[in-house]
């Protein structure tokens, strides 16, 4: 299959291998921002394939993962009401609030339906005039530009109701509240190729310089990955603060400048708390003055929420890159997909869904 | 296509207007999906395309400088 044969080849997997062990003088930590990029790591092996030679650090790059706990159950809230159909995708579907999921909503007889695109809520809204459609519109700045055209169809059709429930967030804020920690061991970074297709990567040329760190926009495949990871050695042997781009067959330096017009026309920058990780400035996404009668927080008031973890779960030390799935002493034990106790054990970018789908047997044995 | 899957990649089949919006078929792994390319220029059937919720976000390999 093109774009995927080629990206999957072992003789070349196994060179770029060879090649990162011998250019690398000393072991090399570096971080991948994307959960995406975290499953191809774990799932292929890279991880292991590279020990001693680089510490790959999985990264806050699962958008469900981070949003936050009151966002969740406000989501909930509105779900349970009478009138209306919540829509989300799947992912969301099982990520614990602090009384239960979306799912378990559902199974009480709350309308929640799982849909492909913010659009397909649309169109749900336009066929049940009599409903309110509200989508929770969750993600990085790849899925910013769906949601935002969801938004301005419905503003341009004069849809009155449908709403969206925004939990935005934004990459670059993220590595510098990384970075920002004074005991961070991160000397590189693996840039996401999605996030950097609609966005470019001149925000990282500017980290770069102002940490002193070198970046590489890779993309998700296994060689991808490693040729990433070579460019990123090279750098780091080379003293070199500079961005670099291996996922030239999606992103250009500027990105979709179509698609960054849109999110800049529908969306506004807004401080944002993350998950596990607390609320960092102008990280996050909120809709713009003259699209908040879409906004769902507005349409429906909800009060009284009072949130509450899980005493155990340490997915914000994962979500920093501080400690790792197996770590935690409830992984793959009390916290497991079927049971999930944080979200990342629930999200196909999760990285303890990662770790418990292609490595909890060996770490068992270990 | 998984609903969870965020970004997949599909070849366009058709590309045709829709009111205000240009909009495509898309052959993923064999199912056939309509994805908004109002967002992406100069696209024709036979591209390769990446496209999240149904909304098409780039065009796969253009030819871009490697080093910044």
């Amino acid at each position: 299959m093109k774009f995927v044969d080629e990206y999957r080849n072992p003789r070349m997997a196994r060179k770029l291998v060879a090649y990162i062990r011998q250019r690398s003088s000393r072991p090399w930590s570096i971080m991948e921002i994307c959960g995406g990029q975290t499953h191809t790591l774990i799932r292929y092996g890279i991880d292991e394939l590279l020990e001693g030679a680089v510490e790959l650090i999985h990264g806050p790059g699962c958008p469900v993962c981070v949003t936050p706990l009151e966002k969740i159950d406000r989501a909930l809230a509105i779900a349970s009401r009478e009138n209306v159909i919540f829509t989300t995708f799947g992912d969301m579907m099982r990520v614990p609030g602090s009384r239960g999921d979306l799912l378990s909503a559902k199974a009480r007889g709350a309308d929640v339906r799982m849909v492909y695109s913010p659009l397909d809520a649309l169109n749900l809204a336009r066929s049940h005039p009599e409903k309110e459609v509200v989508f929770f519109a969750v993600g990085f700045e790849t899925t910013a530009p769906a949601n935002a055209m969801a938004v301005w169809m419905a503003a341009q059709e004069g849809i009155t109701n449908f709403s969206v429930l925004v939990s935005h967030v934004l990459v670059p804020p993220a590595i510098r509240a990384l970075m920002d920690d004074p005991e961070t061991e991160i000397r590189g970074f693996i840039a996401p190729g999605h996030v950097c297709t609609v966005m470019g990567y001149v925000e990282y040329e500017a980290l770069a310089r102002e940490y002193d760190v070198p970046f590489v926009v890779a993309g998700f495949e296994p060689l991808d990955l490693l040729q990433g990871i070579a460019m990123l050695v090279d750098l780091l042997e080379e003293g070199k603060a500079e961005v670099q781009n291996q996922y030239t067959r999606s992103v250009c330096r500027e990105g979709n400048p179509h698609a960054r017009a849109l999110m800049e026309k529908v969306f506004a920058v807004t401080d944002m708390t993350w998950r596990g990780i607390g609320t960092i400035p102008a990280s996050g996404l909120k809709l713009r003055p003259e699209f908040e009668a879409f906004d769902a927080e507005k349409r429906f008031a909800v009060s009284d929420l009072s949130t509450r973890e899980s005493p155990v779960c340490i997915a914000g030390a994962i979500l920093q890159g501080k400690k790792k799935p197996p770590d935690c002493p409830a992984f793959a034990r009390e916290c497991t997909p079927e049971n999930p106790l944080g979200a990342p054990m629930v999200s196909s970018e999760g990285a303890c869904a990662a770790y418990y789908a292609f490595r909890r047997f060996r770490e068992a044995r270990t | 296509m998984r609903p969870d899957e965020h970004v997949v990649e599909g070849v366009v089949l058709e590309v045709r207007e829709e009111g205000p919006h240009r909009v495509g078929v898309v052959s993923v792994r064999g199912a056939q999906i309509k994805v908004w390319l109002d967002l992406i220029e100069d696209v024709a059937p036979g591209d390769r395309i990446l496209f999240h919720g149904k909304i098409g976000l780039a065009r796969l390999e253009p030819k871009q400088e490697r080093k910044a």
